[in-house]
């Protein structure tokens, strides 16, 4: 496949993701963030995994930044101590887990998003 | 007769010529999958990937690290897949992106393994660049088409599409 192709297919994979997990959202929304635990995804980039366990951290979580409009609208955010430690373009992430045959994976992992994404804190929500 | 000294910096210029010539040449460019287990041959030093683009040594935390991300990258299991781009976008170099592993990474391959040659691991190099070619020779699609195809078929693409319209 060239990377054109690639690239296209990525891009509609990451669009379709996207608007599955914002389609619940309340209409004007334009940030959302909200903790989540790193078990509750199924699909976790390297460095996260390995941190995590390396860390020895029964239960770590991670701060996911839902931002519209964005470039890279889904940051995952790890911080230790108070300080960011890394931050990850997650639907990326999961647009090329999908492509890599994580579907279901990707999918529970869409749906505790959303789940989360409820109850997030939520600023800037126009009227 | 004169001899002439050679500088690193020439060296280093010289073996990174050859390497991408050679690459270059012997590989196909494209978006394929990949499993994990190839990625580690190709790439046995994969924490490089994490310590920025031009590796000055390697230290034994290096090492060490590389062995804890071995042994989890092998907790996934050798057929875990992950995607791989090879391109030579400016007729030199082959650039590497691999998909779906961290955030996507994105290398110089004749860069990074000049570096490694340089610090002492040629055989390493040697091996890494035929395990490039040979997988590059072999290398498939199949996996991100068929996974695009049944992605297609989801309720997240169908009412993407709808939001569409």
């Amino acid at each position: 496949m060239t990377f054109e192709k690639f690239e296209k297919i990525l891009s509609e994979v990451r669009m379709a993701l996207w608007n599955y997990i914002t389609a619940d959202l309340p209409a004007g929304w334009e940030k959302i963030g909200f903790s989540i635990p790193i078990k509750e995804l199924r699909c976790v980039p390297l460095e996260l995994a390995l941190w995590a366990r390396k860390l020895s951290l029964i239960s770590p979580s991670v701060y996911v930044d839902l931002v519209d409009k964005s470039d890279e609208p889904i940051k995952l955010i790890w911080y230790t101590r108070n300080e960011v430690c890394a931050t990850y373009s997650y639907l990326t992430f999961l647009a090329s887990r999908v492509l890599a045959g994580q579907i279901d994976e990707v999918i529970q992992t869409c749906e505790k998003i959303k789940e989360y994404a409820k109850n997030g804190n939520k600023e800037n929500i126009r009227e | 007769m004169e001899i002439r000294k050679i500088s690193e910096s020439e060296i280093d210029n010289l073996v990174l010529r050859i390497i991408e010539a050679y690459v270059s040449s012997q590989i196909k460019t494209g978006v394929w999958e990949i499993n994990t287990g190839v990625l580690l041959e190709i790439f046995p030093f994969l924490v490089e990937y994490f310590n920025g683009a031009r590796l000055m040594g390697i230290s034994n935390s290096f090492k060490s690290q590389n062995s804890f991300l071995r042994e989890y990258i092998n907790e996934l299991g050798a057929e875990h897949k992950v995607i791989i781009s090879l391109e030579h976008p400016y007729g030199h170099d082959v650039v590497v992106r691999v998909y779906g592993l961290a955030d996507t990474l994105i290398y110089s391959f004749g860069y990074h393994k000049t570096a490694l040659w340089l610090d002492g691991y040629e055989e390493e190099v040697y091996k890494s660049i035929e395990q490039l070619v040979e997988f590059a020779r072999n290398a498939t699609d199949k996996t991100i088409v068929d996974s695009y195809e049944k992605f297609k078929k989801t309720k997240i693409y169908e009412l993407w599409i709808k939001s569409k319209q």
